[in-house]
Order: C-alpha cells, then structure tokens, then sequence
C-alpha cells in the first residue's frame, strides 16, 4: 500500500565524521581566527562536539557568524540549555547547534557570572530560541536581552520562590507547604490569567502584548466585530494532555492562539540532580510515556557516552528493535488520537490494538507495560526471554496489515484530506527556524533523522529510508508518519534476523552489576557489587550533549558529570517542547477545527514537554 | 370498507399515539443500544455485554443512570431558556412521527383504521415545518448556557441545520412532481402498482429519483447532526457543542432526541424513496385509498403487521446505515460544511429539478406512463449521479480553504 505515497527521495543529511582533535574542525578554526580573543577555551566532548567556551558577549556576534557563513551553515539550533556546575559561581549557557548542509555539530557554551545573569537573546537568528530561552530563563534566571516575550514558561507567571534549577535552591522548594497553600490561596484571580490572555480580553492596557498587527485577521469587508477570547484546556478533549491554549477568534477564525504549558511540570530535572546515574532511568520513561524505551535507550547512550562504555552487539541489536517497537507505539498512538481528534472514532480502536500488543510484548520482556525502564547503564535489564523474538516477528509481520486498513480508510478520504492538505503548512526554512525536528521537519521536506545523520546504535548497518513530505502541511506530517512505521517494520524485520549471541550486558565490574550467584561465591564479584550498590555507578567528569531520533523528533541528553555517582545536570530536550512551539505559526488564520487538526499533526507529549 | 369515525375515530386515535410513541420510544431505546452494538462490531470489540442477556438491558441502567445523576444548572445560565431547549430538541423528532404511515389499514369491526396517527392533508410540508423547528433547541441550549463552546456549537448547529434544511425541501420538489401530492399516503400508493383506479409508477421512487433520495439521505444526515455533520456538537473542537453545560436527564434529552431523529429521518426516506411500507415484489399488501373514499386491495389485519414489518426493516437497515457511516468518516470542517449546503448542493439540487422538469415534461407528452415513465428518468438519474459524484470527488468541488498553494499538488497527487 505505500504505493500511495509519492513521497521525493530526499537529499539526506549525513553528518560528517568528527575530527580526533576539537581545534582542526573547521569551525573552530575559523571561530578562532575571527573571534580569537573571546574564545576561552575549546575541547572536545565524548561524542566529538567541539566546545567552544566564548566570552557571553560575544557570543550573538558568533552565532550571527555560525549562521550566516556559507561554509559554516549552522541553520538548527538544537538546544538552549543552563546548567549550574555548582561551586565556581557561574551559570552556563549552552548552545548546541547543527549545520543541516555539512553535517556538523557544535556546540557554544557562554559562563556567566551570577552577579551579572545577562546575554544577548538569539531570538532574532533562530525563532526556536523564543521558548527555549524562556525555559533558561525561568529555570536560572539568565536574563535575556532582546528577549520579545521573556516570561516564565514552566513554572507559574508568579511563581516567587527563585529559579529551581539553581543549585542553591532546595529540592522540595523554599517555602514550606504551609506557606505555599497560604500563598495559592491569597493569589487574585487577575494574577493566575497569563497577562497576554487578559491584554487579548481588552482587561490589560499594554502596548508591549497587545495582539501583533502581523497576525491581526483583517476582515474583508473591514467591518471590526467583537473578537472572543477562548481558553482551549487545560482540560480539553483535545488538547492530548494538559496543554492550555488560549484562542482569540474572530468568529471561527483564530486571530492569535497562545500556549500556556507547565501544567505538569514535576522538576524531573531537579529530582535528577539528586538521584543516582541508574535512578534517573524510571523518570525518563514518565517523560514520553508514549514510547517510554526510546527515552530509556536514549539516556543510557548518553552516560555511556561519558562513561566511554561500548554496549554488546546483543544489546545493540536489542535496543534497536526496542526503539523500532516503541517508534511504531508512538506513531500509531498518534493515528488513532489524530484521526480521533477529526472525527473517525474507529482507527483509534484498531491502532490501540496493536499497541495493546506492544505492550504486552513490553510486560512479557520487563513486567511494565507503559513505565518500562528497561535500560540500564552498560546494557539492559535482563536479557530477553525465550521466545520473544518469535512473538515480536509475528507482531511485526502482522503490523502492515492493520496500516494498510488505516491507510485504506483514510489517506484517500475526501474529507480526511480537506481537513488535512493546506492545513497548518510550514515550508522547510521555517521548519529549521523554528527548530523542528522528526516527522514534523520531515514532512516540510527536510530529510534529517538522527539515525542517519548521526547513526548510533549501529542504524548505519540497515537498510531503510527516510520519507519526506513535499509542502509541510498537515497531511504531509500524516504520510511521513504512517511510512516512518512501514520502515520502522523494516528495520525491525532485518534486526529480528540478526540478533547476535553472547552476553547483554558488558562485563565491566564498574558498570554493571555481577550475577547474583557470582557474587555470592566470588569475592571479586561480591566486592563489586558492594561498591555499586553503596558508592553508585560513577561516571568520570564531563559533559556531553547527546541525541536520538525519537518518536517525536530529536531527543537531546545534557548531562554533565562531576565524577561522583550522581548527575550534576540532566537536562532533557524533549522535542515536543520545541515543536510545540510552531503551532501559533500553523494556526493563526485557519479556523478553530485547523487548531485541532494542526495540534493533532505536531505530535505532543505533555510529560516531555513540562518535565 | 368505510373509514372509521365518530366516537371510535377518537379512541382508535389515542390508542394508535399510544402504541406508536410506545414503539417509537422502545426503537429509540434499542437504537442507543444497537449504536453501540454496530461500533463495536465495527471496531472489534464487543460492545455493551454485562446488564442482561447480550447487554440488552444497559439501555435500562443508562436511563437510569440519567435520571440519578446530579443536575447542575450553570449560575449564569438562563435558566428558563435553558430548561426549555432539551424539550425543544427533543419535541419536533417525535411529532414528526405521527404523520408517517407505518402500514397497510388494518381493518376492524367499526371501520377501517388507516396506520397513521394524522392523516394530514398538508403530508410533508407538515415534515419540513416541524422540521424547522429542530434547530431552536440547539441555538436555545447554545446560547442560554453562557458557555462559550456551546455558544459556538449554537452557532455552528443553527448555520448547519438552516443551510441543510434548504436541501431537504428542495430534494423533495422532485417528489412533488411524480406524486402530485404531498399526503404521506398518497405517496405511498403512488410507488405501488395496482390494476384499477388512477395510474401509479409501481416502482420505489428511489429509482426514478435517484440523486435526490441521495440529496435527502445526506440532508437528513445533516439534519441529525452526526458524523460527518455533527460539528455542533464535535467533541474534539468545542467539548460538547450546545450540550456541553447539559447534565443529568436534561442531557438524557439532547441524547434521545439524536436517537429520535435517526429514526424520523430513516422512517421519513422510507416513505419517501424506499416505498413506505410496501413490500417489494408482492402485489398482495398494495393497499390504497383513493380520495373519494374507495379502498383498492384487500386489507387484513395480517397484512398491516407484514407491512409494519417491511416498514420497520427498511427503517431499521437505514439507521445501521447511518450508524456505519459514522463509525467510518472523519467529520467535516465548518466552512467545508457550509460549503458542501450552499455551493454544491444548492446549485445542483436547482439544476436537478428544472432537469427533472423537463424530462416529466417531455415524457407525458411522449404519453409515457407507469413503469416505462419511471424507467427513463432512472436512466436520466444514473447518468446524473454519475456525472455529480464525479464531479464531488476528490477535491474538484469539496477542498481546504486556507491556503491555495497545494492545489496543483493535491489533484497530482491523487
């Protein structure tokens, strides 16, 4: 049935092998002849990203530099993280960015003093920075200048207990609950509206957040009604989770549409910071509870890649049918809620079979259907029972039945496609400036997938193809999703046939803990065990920002490591986070059913998003 | 056999709106439960099975369920208003149910009872009058909760139910014009075929009248406002439409009466297109009452509970149908939808009416009658239908209406 797709083969984008020594990558070099005085230092990191340490004030004029020089090319800007190491006094800023046209990773790193929590926003270079930033901000309290709408985004507007992810600041908060309960309940109501809701409701007299005359719907036959403002969740059928927008309408039509996120925020993040490197594995599951192993395989990689431990190829193999499995989870997940959300009930019905059937194939490798936790740092947590591969191939030879119903009852469908083609388009350009990543970029026709890009795992060893859309529109994000499942079967039909023997875990006594009966008779072994349990596993000091292709997009890992057993910085780039962010771009104009439909396309995760 | 009147008219009368709301209620009923019986068929899963041999008695526990639940009646609603739309929603379904005929006369001791509770002489412009009136409910309940999504489904169920009223009564003309009449029984006779009194075309008028049985079949859809059409209500974009601030039984209504105008709109294209009560093939239960008074066919008690049955079969296949198309499809978009009613419906239902005109025209004066008549405009009809759902396919006539950047892309890529 893929016969229906005339999707273009793509210009793929493969990332380039990374020099042994930061200072001969290309971008260093030419970084140091222009801005030479303001870099402080360079290194490389564990997956050979250089690091380039820049005077903060500097570092607008650099990124400038990185995006507009052609031999440079550096259009996506993955992530804007902080990260407070604790002890020097200073609060990073980083910046990881992606050249889609050399393939290349970068990544500038800005200290700031805490006396001057200042930098200049690069809103103005790359539209995604707009909410990532935000979350800087909100989190460390780093001002940044030009910042056009520089408000909290996770915690509440009026949130006055300082910036949680400091070190300085308490895990369980500053204020005892008490004062928390007295503070919540004295709040007026004025302050739990977002100030831009009350501008938009003509209740708020500010010029700064009144409706941008770009977007203001200009009527046709310029008769100026009354406009309704709309609040579309927290809790909303459709909303897919607790995300609230608030919509300004002009009868149907969305003026200017508002997300407010943070309604699940849990300070995963923060709780991190305080758990052992192997105890942060159940919070990644709750992160993507749609395709909990993907965050599970997806964080284990990035210690390991601090811990410069390689996995068995058995592991290897595993993990890949583990996140073919769990991409093909998340994507029909989205099919049936997506084609629910347009008003066919009964897809939703037949892809939650299958998913019932993932999750059975979940329960029989670990017990848990939805929190897996399945990974562990140096391999996984058991290996496979007997006759499991024998139960996933015969889910997996069964799965394209059950698409090609899906695509049978949609992909034609009048209606299907009236509500999808033209719906929400964003082209490729802004796609990157917006920074989004996975089925989303893909469907506005750029072919980037971590798994090519940067293979890891070994996906550079099977054979599959990357789809991509042609104008970016709803219904473009809809084909490449239903392919991306057809070549998730493929790649799990060729993983299936070559799941080597041998152990799944790696031997390393620092790493891993001994079998049970080993350590009861070895002395060795027991020492080990000992060691893990009580010390913690410890990985040697440094950082690392790594990623995968998850169901979403790309899934970002920033970890930095003091040496001791517990992350000093865990920061998780969700990709709905930033995907989440273009559906303002996708709907102002369209009507109150596109929002719906634009919404449904992008994906969402909520735990992802609010952490 | 002579009509029955006087003192028995008036009993017979009562006792006929009696049984019938009896039945018509129980249907209702059945249908909830069968609904869910066909979507789960339809998703593989079982359905309602735990109250009662095959589930059959949740309908019970549901109206239960109804009655005990709390009602909250929203602070800032108007209160009168909004205690009113739920009977207004519910009230035209089941007046609209006493003009139907529901079977061949049943005779009896005291005369003959014609299967009708009011044998009006104004026949379907009564239907689409009441009708009509549907859409106060929605628009009372929409505006009268002082929510804003039901104030949207308000709008959206108004606009919709006004603009699809349009196509019901004008793919009804075309009726009018084979009948020659508008009584409900009449029209009945007029798809039988019998040896004496004034000619008759014999065949269902679905036949002849092919593109607008299916101009009916989708307004009537429209009408009940389920998938595709029930953007008033659609859950994923404004909750519950007009019924979001709804509760308790005053919802149980809103719920009853879709149930209700599922079965109208069957019974309705029953007698419209699908012959009534008429059992196809079989001469014996044709049946009918010339105006003076003088009945051809042999009635019998027997023969009205066969046709009753006929009746209740066909309505019973369209409401499946119904239910099939709404566990298949995706629901339109607003401007799709209003689209749909007045820049494709409209125009053809216009321009299948004058076609049909003419070719009545022409065929009386080609003295063709009967059968043969019925015969050549089905031919007339097929070819139309044919030429208009091709026209209707895949985003010639029915396309998004934001951005025209794709329209090249769109039709190539099909």
């Amino acid at each position: 049935m893929s016969s229906t797709l005339t999707l273009p083969l793509p210009d793929l984008v493969i990332g380039s092998e990374p020099p042994a020594d930061a200072e001969q990558s290309p971008s260093v070099k030419a970084l140091r002849s222009r801005f030479g005085d303001a870099i402080r230092a360079v290194r490389m990191d564990p997956v050979g990203t250089p690091v380039i340490s820049m005077e903060p004030g500097r570092i607008h004029e650099a990124l400038q530099f990185l995006k507009a020089d052609p031999d440079q090319a550096y259009d996506l800007l993955l992530d804007v993280m902080g990260a407070d190491p604790g002890g020097e006094l200073v609060i990073q800023v980083w910046y990881q960015l992606w050249s889609m046209k050399h393939g290349r990773m970068l990544r500038l790193l800005a200290s700031l003093p805490r006396s001057g929590l200042s930098i200049r926003s690069a809103v103005d270079l790359y539209a995604t920075a707009n909410w990532l930033e935000r979350e800087v901000y909100d989190m460390y309290g780093v001002h940044f200048e030009n910042h056009p709408d520089l408000r909290r985004i996770l915690m509440p507007e009026n949130y006055d207990e300082g910036f949680p992810l400091r070190k300085d600041f308490p895990l369980r908060g500053r204020f005892a609950r008490s004062e928390q309960v007295k503070r919540a309940l004295n709040r007026s109501t004025e302050d739990v509206y977002a100030r831009e809701e009350l501008a938009l409701a003509g209740l708020l007299d500010d010029e700064a957040i009144a409706p941008r005359p770009d977007t203001m719907h200009e009527t046709e036959d310029h008769l100026e009604g009354e406009k309704m403002v709309i609040n579309m969740g927290p809790q909303h059928p459709a909303t897919h989770g607790v995300l609230r927008l608030v919509l300004q309408l002009d009868g149907e039509t969305v003026v200017r549409c508002i997300p407010h996120i943070g309604y699940l925020h849990t300070g995963f993040e923060k709780t991190c910071e305080y758990r052992e490197w192997n105890q942060v594995i159940p919070y990644t599951d709750r992160m993507d509870y749609l395709a909990p192993m993907l965050y599970n395989i997806g964080y284990v990689l990035g210690v390991e890649s601090l811990l410069g431990v390689e996995v068995t190829p058995r592991c290897r193999v595993v993990r890949v049918i583990l996140s073919e499995l769990n991409r093909i989870l998340g994507h029909l997940l989205w099919l049936g809620t997506g084609a629910m959300d347009i008003g066919a009930t009964t897809v939703f019905l037949y892809t939650f079979q299958e998913r019932e059937r993932i999750y059975n194939l979940h329960e029989a490798y670990c017990g848990g259907r939805i929190t897996t936790s399945v990974t562990r740092v140096g391999g996984m947590v058991a290996d496979l029972p007997v006759g499991w591969l024998e139960a996933c191939r015969e889910f997996v030879e069964r799965l394209p039945k059950t698409l090609d119903e899906c695509d049978r009852l949609l992909t034609r469908n009048s209606i299907w496609q009236s509500r999808m083609i033209d719906i929400g388009v964003i082209d490729a350009d802004a796609a990157i400036d917006l920074g989004l990543t996975g089925p989303n970029l893909r469907g506005s026709g750029v072919a980037y997938d971590v798994r090519k890009a940067r293979p890891y795992l070994g996906y550079d060893e099977y054979d599959f193809d990357i789809p991509v859309g042609k104008v970016g529109d709803t219904y473009d994000r809809y084909l490449v999703r239903l392919e991306e499942m057809r070549q998730s079967v493929r790649i799990l039909l060729q993983a299936l046939d070559s799941v080597p023997d041998g152990p799944i875990n790696v031997s390393d006594p620092a790493v891993i803990l001994p079998d049970k009966s080993e350590a009861m008779s070895s002395i060795d072994a027991m020492i080990s065990h000992f060691k893990l349990v009580m010390e913690g596993l410890q990985v040697p000091a440094g950082d690392v920002w790594y990623s995968i292709e998850a169901t979403k997009g790309e899934l970002g890992f920033g970890l930095i490591s003091d040496g001791g057993s517990k992350p000093v910085r865990c920061r998780f780039r969700g990709p709905s986070f930033v995907n989440l962010a273009s559906l303002p771009h996708m709907v102002e104009g369209g009507l109150v059913s596109d929002v719906i439909a634009c919404n449904a396309s992008i994906d969402i995760v909520l735990g992802e998003i609010d952490r | 056999m002579e009509a029955i009147s006087g003192t028995a008219f008036v009993v017979a009368t009562i006792v006929k709106t009696l049984v019938f709301f009896v039945i018509l209620l129980l249907g209702v009923a059945l249908t909830t439960y069968m609904e869910r019986k066909v979507a789960g068929f339809m998703q593989d899963r079982s359905g309602p099975n735990r109250v009662g041999p095959l589930g059959i008695l949740q309908v019970m526990a549901d109206g239960l369920k109804f009655i005990l639940k709390e009602e909250v009646t929203p602070e800032a609603a108007h209160k009168r208003f909004f205690l009113l739309a739920p009977v207004l929603a519910l009230f035209p379904a089941t007046v609209l149910f006493g003009v139907i005929p529901l079977g061949s006369p049943l005779p009896t001791p005291w005369g003959r009872v014609d299967m009708i509770v009011a044998d009006v002489p104004i026949g379907f412009l009564y239907v689409l009058g009441i009708a009509s009136l549907a859409v106060y409910g929605v628009v009372m309940a929409g505006w009268s909760s002082n929510s804003k999504y039901s104030f949207l489904g308000g709008l959206r169920g108004s606009a919709q139910m006004i603009s699809y009223e349009i196509g019901l009564a004008m793919s009804l003309v075309p009726v009018l014009m084979l009948a020659g009449n508008v009584e409900m029984p009449v029209l009945v006779s007029m798809q039988q075929s019998f040896a004496a009194g004034p000619g008759t075309y014999g065949v269902w008028f679905i036949f002849p009248l092919l593109l607008s049985g299916f101009f009916f079949l989708v307004s009537g859809l429209a009408e009940t406002n389920r998938v595709p059409f029930d953007l008033p209500e659609a859950e994923a974009e404004i909750v519950g439409g007009y019924h979001t601030e709804y509760s308790s039984m005053k919802f149980g209504m809103f719920f009853l009466g879709e149930y209700f105008h599922l079965i109208t709109t069957g019974a309705l294209i029953s007698v419209f297109f699908l012959g009534g009560w008429d059992i196809p093939f079989w001469r014996g239960d044709n049946i009918r009452v010339l105006a003076d008074g003088t009945v051809i066919g042999d009635p019998a008690w027997w023969k009205t509970l066969l046709t009753m049955g006929a009746f209740t079969v066909k309505t019973t296949l369209l409401v499946v149908f119904f239910m099939f198309i709404r566990w298949t499809i995706p629901r339109f978009r607003y401007d799709q939808l209003m689209d749909l009613g007045w820049k494709v419906f409209l125009p053809a239902l216009m321009l299948y009416i004058m076609l049909t005109a003419v070719a009545v025209f022409v065929l009386d004066r080609a003295q063709i009658v009967g059968p043969a008549f019925a015969g050549a405009l089905f031919g007339l009809n097929l070819l139309l239908m044919l030429i208009f759902l091709y026209l209707l396919d895949r985003g010639r006539l029915v396309r998004g209406a934001t951005a025209k950047t794709r329209a090249a892309t769109a039709t190539e890529g099909d």
